[in-house]
């Protein structure tokens, strides 16, 4: 009886030896919090990862844009607390700019080869993690036939049901609202000018736009009937359309769209470098880039990823259609444009609403 | 023992500049670590220059000043919140002045009721409340539907989503504080005074013109104060009420520094934004002063 108590304790007490040993690495993901990203990035990908790695434990950070992480990071520039950060490509320039991404060695990825080329500008400072594309939101009541053609934003019958988000005069959306509408109004080169856009948005546009800040978001006042069309991103679309039972519908309208990318950057100066590594290269790895996919609707930037077509069928990124069709915008220097194609949001077409 | 030479319980004097000192100790403390260090450091970030896209350089510049007092849209923002916290105030004043003076005269049982339900909003935070008048003012809210079933107007009034709206949700968020801050001014309004002046044949109109408002004067200037520094420091009502179309200082602020990244020169306007609270509480004074 001793016998088998002693042989008990030796036994916990090497498990506990065991344990203490095993030092595993905590690193935090900073990422997107609202329209179901963290709960399905995490779901997707966070939790097998840490199935597959039971060494290294991850924590997903959620905050509300891309914005909110860069001022994390800067804040945070002597002390990081997040390892890794998922972000907008033209942000992630900001912070690449700013010294505050780490330069990862690319050929140290075993996937950053299978990586499509589009938003892979910044090299292992900011690596494509995910396609959406912005897109015709509407409320399938309102619109009997699918609209087609970005004019259903102007159709003058839809007058205070149209929602376009420009919280604080406009973010990327509202930049390629105007590239959009300035290739739609004639003008095909925004870096030459993007006076016929803005000039089409204020005068058909803003008179017919119920708000500029939706609250909670535009996708919940399409899908309430508040307003009948919005634009919006079409991963967060699908999202809503599951959440609703198909009150929202997302369309890639013909004139064509233009893709946002989201990239994963490893924050400079945190700790767990190794650990960060592992997991940006499990995070584009074919299997965790499907699971993404099939969880929240963006296109995959690993070219070895395969979806199911049910999945492929509601990504218009997938549709080589629509990516050839694609607009082409550089967010390399859509950041030094920034201020000149918002600047217009705030004193003509936003006053134009009112 | 003195009256300024107050001693503890062992009977050792204690100096009362050190005790003065040691009583403000706590409170001068909090407000170095919460207010003192963050303005300098908000400051100093106003000085930062930073190029395309709200990238932070080195660089010292008086650019951010600059480019603010020049920007037309900028004069406009301070018009704008200027306007609207001078409207926000004064319509707070008529709608909270007869609940304050109610108050004042109803009789010592009903009074503690009364007031406890006239500060009972601030039991619920003012972004749920700004929620309850998204519901109520809505396309689709209450009122719209109200008057749509009645028959009395085909489309939905815009009631929120534009200036209005924000109006309407500012003044309803102030009423208490200026309730209170009435009440406790209307300290000199005696009963007596109006009985007298009606006594000499003052009409109610005049007995209220030349007795009671004047008396109340320092209660208005202390409301008046209060209400005007949260009305131009507001953000969270104009943000969810004004659909995006009006524009204020303590939005551009949030817009500057959250979504156009451009930190310099969101701290170079909340700068000038606490320059026009020091402007107010300079006008306060000297109004106060000219009460007493």
């Amino acid at each position: 009886m001793d016998r088998k108590i002693n042989r008990t304790i030796v036994a916990a007490a090497a498990s506990v030896l065991v344990a203490g040993t095993g030092q595993a690495a905590d690193i935090t993901v900073m990422g997107y919090r609202g329209g179901g990203f963290e709960e399905n990035y995490v779901k997707a990908v966070v939790e097998p990862f840490m199935a597959a790695n039971p060494d290294i434990n991850v924590t997903f950070f959620g905050v509300q844009n891309a914005a909110t992480a860069l001022g994390q990071m800067r804040a945070q520039k002597d002390n990081p607390s997040a390892n890794a950060v998922i972000y907008d490509l033209s942000v992630a320039k900001i912070a690449a700019t700013e010294g505050l991404t780490e330069t990862l060695d690319t050929a140290a990825l075993a996937s950053y080869a299978d990586l499509h080329d589009i938003g892979k500008e910044l090299g292992g400072e900011a690596i494509p993690l995910t396609y959406d594309t912005l897109s015709l939101i509407y409320n399938p009541e309102a619109f009997p036939e699918a609209p087609t053609s970005w004019s259903a934003l102007w159709d003058p019958v839809r007058k205070g049901k149209v929602v376009v988000p420009a919280q604080g005069g406009g973010d990327i959306q509202a930049i390629l609202l105007t590239i959009i509408a300035n290739r739609i109004a004639g003008q095909d080169d925004y870096k030459t000018t993007i006076e016929p856009g803005v000039e089409l948005l204020a005068t058909q546009l803003a008179p017919l736009i119920q708000t500029w800040e939706p609250k909670p978001d535009a996708y919940s006042l399409v899908a309430d009937g508040t307003a009948d069309v919005a634009i919006g991103y079409n991963a967060r679309a699908q999202h809503f359309f599951d959440q609703t039972g198909g009150r929202v519908l997302s369309v890639a309208p013909s004139e064509g769209t233009a893709a946002q990318i989201n990239v994963i950057s490893a924050i400079a100066g945190a700790p767990e470098p190794e650990a960060t590594q592992r997991f940006i290269d499990y995070a584009l790895s074919p299997e965790a880039q499907a699971a993404f996919s099939e969880a929240m609707f963006y296109a995959p930037t690993n070219s070895k990823a395969e979806l199911d077509e049910a999945t492929a069928a509601r990504i218009p990124y997938m549709d080589p259609a629509t990516r050839e069709g694609l607009i082409h915008v550089d967010w390399m220097t859509i950041g030094e444009m920034r201020d000149s194609i918002l600047a217009p949001w705030k004193r003509r077409i936003i006053p134009a609403s009112r | 023992m003195s009256a300024t030479q107050p001693t503890v319980a062992t009977g050792k004097r204690v100096p009362t500049g050190l005790l003065i000192a040691a009583l403000l100790l706590p409170l001068a403390l909090i407000n170095l670590v919460s207010f003192i260090i963050p303005v300098v450091r908000l400051t100093s970030i106003s000085f930062i220059q930073s190029t395309g896209g709200g990238v932070l350089t080195d660089n010292w510049t008086l650019e951010n000043y600059i480019g603010f007092f020049t920007d037309p849209f900028s004069l406009e923002l301070i018009w704008n919140s200027v306007v609207m916290s001078l409207v926000v105030t004064v319509g707070t004043l008529i709608c909270s002045y007869p609940i304050a003076l109610f108050l004042h005269r109803v009789s010592p049982r009903w009074r503690n009721i009364l007031f406890v339900m006239t500060i009972s909003p601030l039991l619920v935070s003012a972004v749920v409340r700004t929620y309850g008048w998204m519901v109520l003012m809505g396309d689709r809210g209450v009122i719209n539907g109200l008057l749509m079933n009645a028959g009395i107007i085909d489309s939905p009034l815009r009631l929120v989503n534009n200036t209005l709206g924000v109006y309407i949700g500012l003044i309803e968020i102030l009423i208490p504080y200026m309730a209170l801050s009435l009440i406790a001014g209307f300290g000199r309004l005696e009963r007596s005074y109006e009985e007298a002046a009606a006594s000499l044949g003052a009409s109610s109109f005049t007995r209220f013109r030349r007795v009671i408002f004047p008396l109340t004067l320092p209660g208005v200037a202390l409301g008046c104060l209060l209400c005007f520094v949260l009305a131009i420091s507001s953000f969270v009502t104009p943000k969810l009420l004004g659909g995006g179309r009006v524009f204020l200082l303590a939005t551009e602020i949030y817009d500057q520094a959250v979504i156009q990244l451009e930190w310099p020169s969101a701290a170079a306007t909340s700068i000038v934004v606490l320059v026009i609270f020091g402007l107010a509480l300079a006008v306060y004074g000297r109004v106060s002063r000219r009460l007493d």
